[in-house]
């Protein structure tokens, strides 16, 4: 066996192994889709079966609120682009049985490990069991912020989680940004990663949510050297002196080269941005910060990271009727990932029509869903002029039209109906004006038909 | 007419604000909040006071702050005054939260007592009635209080009360009206919210009444929709 696993395991595992490698082509043959269920097989006969898994001598893991998919994604396609054989779970879920099934493929029936390196998401309550099992090398915490209140409650709440759930000695990668997860598990070693001051920042906050309005040692006053947005940004307390910590990886971006330069107590590195807004910034930086952790020079870094851009799935553009039609991930139940969203969009140059469809899908029908987040998330920002339209389609439309008109977007620039499809006929789809279809992860598959039906009344 | 949203910098979580936001707008009044540590109320009349959810940290920042006040938001309550506490607001009001071993006093304004677990959250949709009116929303509670059921707020026909055992839910006693549900608890409930003009002393529609009247009767029939499920865990 090579590779390296913190227990030798027996007869469970291995029958554990066999069968969970069996089921995917078994569910491949009856046309099924093998995303968790071989991780669910295996468990179930092998509780702790990552902890018996051979895996390489670099293991990597990205927890965090937003941004955590894309990081796991770069670092995969920066580290393949280098040359190395990875695994990682692009296409299952960030629980347990996701990255044991996405894992099942890196060893051997015999499990001998046949890659070199393990990049795998990971849901902040799933590092309860999956960090302790498979003992990773690094683990980055790309921010933490308000999630889904009914998983993840408040952010003082996951980062109690987290702090409880990082085993003892392991390596941290955390955002100096961020007065929230710089501050996790604090007997661990650790580097940071951070941008220095962009002429965009502010110091008062503009959104909704601010979770470091005081300070959480003293309830302090915080006063903000400088903010992105919401407590993203460095501060400090003017009564106790508690402050963001300094930058091991410190990154400055130069808009106009459309570049950021990242130095480190060894070197610097020149990187292309991956694009314009500014989370995806904190997560090529991250990245960087993560392959130096691994002994990667920034020539080597920078060579691989020009061959990979962001998966399309979260972003892409194509062009139907003459109009621009871009698709964008804004996750349902998480105001954060939609306020930055909006505030992207409402930022960019010209006019702009949006679909709206985070609507948490699969939860109708069986919850009326919880809509407080969006009473955490910065609509404001689809009042600006420059949004010409905005149509609410799905299951919570009524609700999306009242928080619209609460946040200032005047009435005749809203359009409703419940049917996605339907509704995507209401878009004006002007040339000249840019179309936003804005989903979450529960309405990938209904952005994709959208789109689709958008080309077909193009024809 | 003058709404006071209390200590925002540290009860800012899941929207409970727009309460405050959409009373003053609806009642046609002010909204204020306090400039520095020393609430409005303090020093000079509001008719109502907004206080919402906020981390089980902050909860311990807030009773430090406001307790210098205790008398005169016993004296605000007792004259009338409104008070709406959402989420886990309802319990500075009470006697104590006892979170293990740590048990920390609270305003002692009534005489319930809350009691926490971190480990046991519970999270439900909610149905219930007031005079009347159905009320509708949702609770994500880390902590029950105990001792509310002398003066309930709502009764419970979806979903969980203020303990497990209860089939009320909040606390109503005068105008104070706290409950464990969250959020833009007034935007949910339009008609719970004409109530509380009324109680001000205020005639007429409601802000974008027939939006949020729209979306109320929407959510109503799908939490009344048979075999519908409240608990979520």
């Amino acid at each position: 066996m090579s590779g390296k696993s913190k227990k030798r395991g027996g007869l469970r595992f291995w029958l554990a192994l066999w069968a969970a490698k069996l089921s995917v082509p078994a569910l491949k043959l009856t046309g099924h889709a093998a995303t968790n269920f071989p991780g669910k097989v295996a468990m179930k006969l092998c509780p702790g079966f990552l902890s018996y898994m051979a895996h390489p001598e670099t293991v990597i893991a990205v927890t965090g609120t937003n941004g955590k998919t894309t990081v796991a994604n770069l670092l995969l396609d920066t580290l393949e682009a280098s040359g190395k054989r990875v695994c990682g779970n692009r296409e299952s879920s960030n629980m347990y049985s996701g990255v044991t099934s996405a894992l099942l493929s890196s060893v051997s029936v015999f499990n001998k490990c046949r890659v070199d390196a393990e990049v795998i998401e990971v849901d902040e309550h799933a590092t309860r069991l999956i960090l302790p099992d498979m003992d990773p090398d690094l683990l980055i915490v790309t921010n933490l912020f308000r999630d889904s209140l009914m998983r993840n409650a408040h952010a003082e709440f996951v980062a109690s989680r987290l702090d409880k759930n990082i085993p003892k000695g392991l390596r941290l990668l955390l955002n100096a940004d961020d007065l929230i997860s710089s501050g996790l598990a604090p007997e661990n070693p650790r580097a940071y990663f951070g941008i220095e001051k962009l002429d965009t920042d502010v110091t008062e906050c503009v959104n909704r949510i601010n979770d470091v309005r005081v300070c959480p040692k003293c309830a302090g006053r915080m006063e903000f050297e400088y903010r992105r947005y919401h407590h993203i940004g460095r501060a400090k307390c003017v009564d106790c002196g508690f402050a963001s910590p300094d930058y091991d990886y410190s990154a400055k971006v130069d808009k106009s080269t459309g570049t950021m330069t990242i130095r480190d107590a060894s070197g610097a590195g020149t990187y292309r941005l991956l694009s314009d807004a500014i989370y995806d910034m904190y997560n090529l930086v991250s990245v960087v910060g993560a392959l130096r952790q691994l002994g990667m020079s920034h020539e080597d870094i920078g060579a691989a990271l020009s061959k990979v851009k962001i998966a399309g799935i979260r972003r892409d553009e194509t062009t139907i009727g003459g109009v621009r039609v871009i698709n964008q991930l804004a996750k349902d139940k998480n105001s954060i990932g939609c306020s930055r969203v909006f505030d992207y969009i409402h930022s960019q140059p010209g006019k702009k029509e949006l679909l709206l469809m985070m609507n948490s899908l699969l939860d109708e029908g069986h919850w009326s869903e919880n809509v407080c987040w969006y009473y955490d998330c910065d609509y404001e920002f689809l009042a600006d002029p420059s949004v010409t339209h905005v149509v609410c389609a799905g299951p919570r439309y009524k609700d999306m039209k009242l928080r619209l008109l609460l946040a200032g977007v005047p009435e005749e620039r809203i359009s409703l109906e419940r049917d996605e499809l339907r509704a995507s006929e209401l878009l004006y789809m002007e040339p000249g004006t840019d179309v936003y279809l804005l989903y979450g992860t529960d309405t990938t598959d209904t952005m994709l038909q959208v789109r689709e039906h958008l080309a077909d009344l193009k024809k | 007419m003058k709404i006071e949203l209390l200590c925002p910098e540290l009860c800012s979580l899941y929207g409970d604000h727009w309460n405050a936001k959409y009373l003053a707008a609806s009642a046609g009044g002010e909204l204020v909040t306090a400039r520095n540590e020393v609430p409005v109320f303090a020093g000079e009349p509001v008719d109502a006071v907004c206080l919402g959810s906020m981390t089980e940290r902050n909860q311990v920042f807030a009773i430090g702050r406001l307790l210098p006040y205790r008398d005169r938001i016993r004296e605000l309550i007792e004259g009338g005054t409104v008070f709406l506490a959402t989420g886990n607001a309802m319990e500075l009001f009470g006697r104590e939260i006892r979170d293990g071993d740590n048990v920390i006093p609270g305003l002692g304004i009534f005489d319930y007592t809350s009691v926490r677990q971190m480990d046991d959250r519970r999270c439900c949709y909610f149905l219930g009635e007031y005079e009347g009116l159905e009320i509708v929303g949702s609770k994500s509670q880390f902590s029950f209080s105990h001792g509310t059921e002398e003066h309930p707020f709502i009764s419970v026909k979806g979903g969980f009360g203020s303990d497990l055992e209860t089939k009320n839910e909040g606390f109503h006693y005068k105008n104070f009206f706290g409950t464990y549900l969250l959020g833009p608890f007034l935007l949910l409930n339009p008609h719970f919210t004409r109530h509380l003009l009324t109680v001000l002393g205020v005639d007429g529609p409601i802000a974008f009444e027939t939006e949020c009247l729209a979306a109320y009767d929407h959510r109503l029939k799908e939490l009344k929709t048979p075999g519908r499920e409240f608990l979520f865990k």
